[in-house]
């Protein structure tokens, strides 16, 4: 009797742990902030709409231009194509720690979309975990230490840190933006598939005068070239 | 009766030892807060991390590869780094980044053709605000002879006006847990200030020297050019030469380059931390500018922000 007891309660605790290893997640949100609220109920909306992602989620290029779907030009911060004609700078040894707080040796790689010529915090980076396993402690660690403060005089209205299967969402930017960027991430993954780790707005709102989401420069010049 | 000095003299080179070994401690290494912040000699400090070699190694890489690729011969080019204010304090714990070090790496790896501007001796921790990590414009004469002395410039400063606020309490004011008490904040004007028009990207509307009306909470040192932009043109139209200067910079340069407005018909500030360097050609010509390179101890210690 003891021993089918102790067997009965050892399969429990094994079904227990299984359900909540899933690789499904769960849309649960641990935000500290009350926009975090906001963001799940949009989250769910923005799902019911897409219910199938058009984009190959594996893809982090493809995955990173879906997160600025429904953002009007003129909204959008001016990016910098690289060298190599990539849209997106990718996440470096030299420079990942910077964007994200954690060394690239953390993951497996990483891009980043922030931009060209612009004094206003924004940025917003995916990281695609060494496994789906992974990838909730990944997320966990870019929330710690991702500084919203980074550029020194500026800094993001709101950060946000979430993840899907392998997939690490950081976006450090102005609130409407950060918002809509989460919702694009959502819809291409599934809400229910989505975990937000970190969803703040920044102490320090100190916001620039004017309109602050619209580039003062409106087209790339043609013959621009990459960073040194 | 021999074994008792023995005895003694090994008591006492025992308590010595122990002495040698314990008294490194009695300094004891302080921790900064959560935000890094420690307060000494009334002056409020965020620590700036551990001296990053690499970043400082990209830092001058960094410079070179713009002095290579963007610059003509004919510009003349020069490389200073601010010390942090910290570097004016004596040890009482708490850490400390390593300016001498740094600059000393930094000196080391720049290439020929850029002459080092040493800032250290220069300063001192009441140039500094107590509430910000900045240094105070109104002090800044040793260093603009500093800068004049290798740029080939001599700019006295003391027939300008002084302009006086009152109720500055700087950017680390939200990390002070009790109110912090507010230091006066001072920004010189000469016929020269008043003259130049300021073409600045990020705030076009933002054509004085000085804006004023940012003379009010935590953002009052943006009173200084208008704060963060990428890109921003002074023209002066007073003064003393037609030559021009071109400065790739963080937020110090904001309160030193009004104070070369008499010296240059232009003044272009660069600030690669909003502004990506393949850019910069689209904006600016080098052609016999003056080019200097400004940046804090911070900007050099994570480098990675400069694009």
């Amino acid at each position: 009797m003891k021993k089918l007891a102790i067997t009965l309660t050892a399969l429990t605790l094994a079904l227990a742990l299984a359900a909540c290893g899933s690789t499904a997640g769960s849309s649960s949100s641990t935000a500290s902030s009350s926009a975090a609220s906001s963001s799940a109920s949009s989250s769910a909306s923005s799902s019911e709409s897409s219910s199938t992602a058009a984009v190959d989620t594996s893809d982090l290029t493809a995955v990173m231009d879906a997160l600025f779907n429904g953002i009007a030009e003129d909204q959008m911060p001016m990016l910098m194509p690289q060298e190599d004609g990539s849209k997106y700078a990718p996440l470096t040894e030299e420079n990942s720690e910077y964007n994200t707080g954690v060394a690239l040796s953390a993951y497996k790689e990483g891009i980043c979309a922030e931009a060209a010529m612009s004094a206003q915090a924004h940025s917003v980076c995916l990281l695609k975990a060494n496994s789906a396993e992974e990838a909730a402690k990944l997320a966990e660690d870019v929330a710690a230490n991702a500084n919203p403060n980074k550029w020194i005089c500026v800094s993001a209205e709101r950060t946000i840190v979430a993840y899907s299967g392998d997939t690490v969402l950081l976006t450090m930017s102005f609130n409407d933006l950060a918002q809509t960027v989460l919702d694009n991430f959502t819809a291409q993954f599934g809400a229910e598939n989505v975990t937000v780790v970190k969803d703040e707005v920044g102490a320090d709102m100190a916001m620039p005068e004017g309109d602050v989401t619209s580039d003062p420069v409106a087209a790339m010049p043609e013959d621009a070239s990459g960073a040194l | 009766m021999r074994c008792k000095p023995v005895a003694v003299s090994c008591t006492a080179a025992a308590l010595l030892l122990a002495a040698v070994l314990v008294l490194p401690l009695a300094v004891q290494r302080r921790q900064p807060d959560e935000n890094g912040m420690y307060q000494q000699e009334g002056y409020w400090v965020q620590y700036l991390g551990e001296r990053n070699e690499k970043s400082a190694d990209s830092f001058v890489k960094k410079v070179n590869s713009i002095r290579d690729t963007l610059l003509t011969e004919e510009n003349k080019v020069y490389c200073a780094i601010v010390p942090d204010k910290s570097h004016y304090l004596p040890d009482e714990g708490w850490p400390v980044l390593d300016y001498d070090a740094m600059a000393s790496q930094v000196q080391a790896g720049l290439d020929d053709s850029i002459t080092w501007i040493g800032l250290a001796d220069h300063l001192t921790l009441t140039d500094y605000y107590k509430t910000d990590a900045h240094w105070r414009q109104e002090n800044l004469q040793p260093v603009v002879n500093a800068l004049g002395e290798a740029m080939g410039f001599s700019q006295d400063l003391s027939g300008w006006e002084q302009n006086v606020f009152e109720g500055f309490v700087g950017s680390y004011g939200k990390y002070i847990p009790a109110p912090a008490e507010p230091e006066t904040l001072v920004y010189l004007t000469s016929p020269a200030t008043e003259a130049a028009r300021v073409d600045n990207f990020q705030y076009p509307d933002a054509t004085a020297v000085y804006d004023v009306s940012k003379l009010s909470g935590a953002g009052s040192y943006d009173v200084f050019l208008n704060g963060a932009t990428p890109l921003q043109t002074i023209e002066n139209p007073n003064a003393a030469t037609d030559r021009e200067l071109v400065i790739f910079r963080d937020s110090f340069a904001s309160s030193l380059a009004p104070l070369l407005c008499e010296q240059y018909r232009t003044i272009t500030l660069i600030d690669l931390r909003y502004m990506v360097s393949g850019l910069v050609p689209q904006y600016v010509t080098f052609t016999d500018q003056d080019v200097l390179f400004l940046f804090s101890s911070w900007v050099v210690n994570e480098s990675a922000m400069l694009r």
